[in-house]
């Protein structure tokens, strides 16, 4: 029997993750999702996990390669959007993604920007990135529209003299702040080891 | 990714990733290799694995198989429909290309595309159910195999010659200090 969730985490992807697993312990799979929605089945618990992966900087055929080789892989993988925005024609310029990716439309990579990865639960550590160097490199995603907003709302905060720059600068301060500590951290441990 | 053709030395799963294609092998095919060989010590994730082929693709290691470009292209003779290139014999191919050397007799509905959902039912042995494709297979029902290609082979063989410097340095080394 399908049991629906209405939950926003925005880009809390470790609340969100953790919420997926916790729910996936308790015997629930999902089956389905859209903007707030989370429809799960029945399952034995614990059947399944978890990871949130970011491609908000990924182009659409990028993305969609990058779906057919985790599917290829035994992995169930679903869209999921990481803003609340219930448009039609929009367009999002992302100068902080790749190639292609850099205008997001509707039909394209706008809430688009994240998978839910599943896969069979074997007892074995889910993840998706297993050396530093890989990690490193998701974090700087991670990082690179948090970045970028912090330099926009800095600089309309500082020439405009908006004090709402100023908050929003900030604001992406945080996440900012978390994701280069992290990355650090990461490039300390590269020094001497691989994974 | 930090590895140079010319002089540097490769990363552990580069170089595992180039050992794993000298046979043609699909990315969860790699994983399994890698896992086996090391034993379990050395577990990658597909994100991990993804970024490590498509770098190394794009820097002429490996290359897909089974298409007009394909890494070798040894006897354009045997060059099925799909333009894959094999050194062995293709009088077998399935129309898919196949990319392995082994009896494709049995592939005609197991390439079967997604949309043939009655086909998907039959399947079987999926833990998903009907509503999911099977697993282990992208959405147009192949999965995208690669092969290391002689530019990759050379960078491989350095790096073993490279190895192998290095154990015999650290064994020199190691003796000494125990004696």
């Amino acid at each position: 029997m399908a049991k629906k969730y209405y939950r926003f985490f925005g880009s809390f992807l470790v609340a969100q993750e953790g919420w997926l697993n916790k729910m996936a312990d308790r015997g629930y799979r999902l089956i389905r999702t859209e903007k707030l929605l989370y429809e799960f089945e029945e399952c034995p618990p614990a059947r399944t996990r978890y990871r949130m992966e970011f491609i908000g900087g990924k182009s659409k055929p990028s993305a969609a390669q990058y779906r057919a080789f985790l599917e290829g892989m035994g992995y169930r993988v679903f869209y999921k959007n990481i803003n609340l925005n219930y448009s039609v024609g929009k367009v999002r310029l992302r100068p902080w993604a790749e190639k292609g990716g850099r205008i997001a439309t509707n039909s394209t990579t706008f809430n688009r920007e994240l998978f839910i990865v599943e896969k069979e639960n074997d007892g074995r550590p889910f993840e998706l990135h297993s050396t530093y160097e890989d990690r490193m490199q998701y974090c700087r995603s991670l990082r690179a529209p948090w970045l970028f907003l912090f330099a926009m709302s800095a600089a309309l905060g500082i020439l405009a003299r908006a004090w709402l720059g100023g908050v929003f600068a900030v604001f992406s301060l945080v996440p900012l702040a978390l994701y280069q500590l992290e990355l650090i951290r990461l490039g300390k441990e590269a020094r001497t080891r691989e994974w | 990714m930090r590895d140079y053709g010319k002089g540097g030395a490769l990363t552990e799963v580069t170089f595992y990733i180039l050992l794993a294609l000298y046979t043609p092998r699909h990315g969860y095919a790699v994983m399994q290799f890698i896992e086996e060989k090391t034993g379990g010590r050395l577990v990658l994730g597909a994100g991990t694995l993804y970024g490590a082929l498509n770098t190394l693709a794009d820097k002429g290691w490996i290359a897909p198989w089974g298409k007009e470009d394909s890494a070798t292209c040894e006897d354009n003779a045997h060059r099925g429909k799909e333009g894959s290139a094999t050194c062995g014999d293709n009088a077998h191919r399935g129309k898919e290309g196949s990319a392995t050397c082994e009896d494709n007799a049995h592939r005609g509905k197991e390439d079967a595309s997604p949309s043939d959902s009655t086909h998907r039912k039959n399947q079987g042995a999926s833990p998903w159910g009907n509503r999911d494709t099977a697993p282990w297979r992208s959405r147009d029902g192949r999965k995208k195999e690669y092969m290391i290609t002689p530019l990759g082979r050379e960078i491989a063989a350095r790096e073993y010659g490279r190895l192998q410097e290095l154990t015999d340095v650290a064994a020199h080394i190691m003796d000494i200090r125990q004696t």
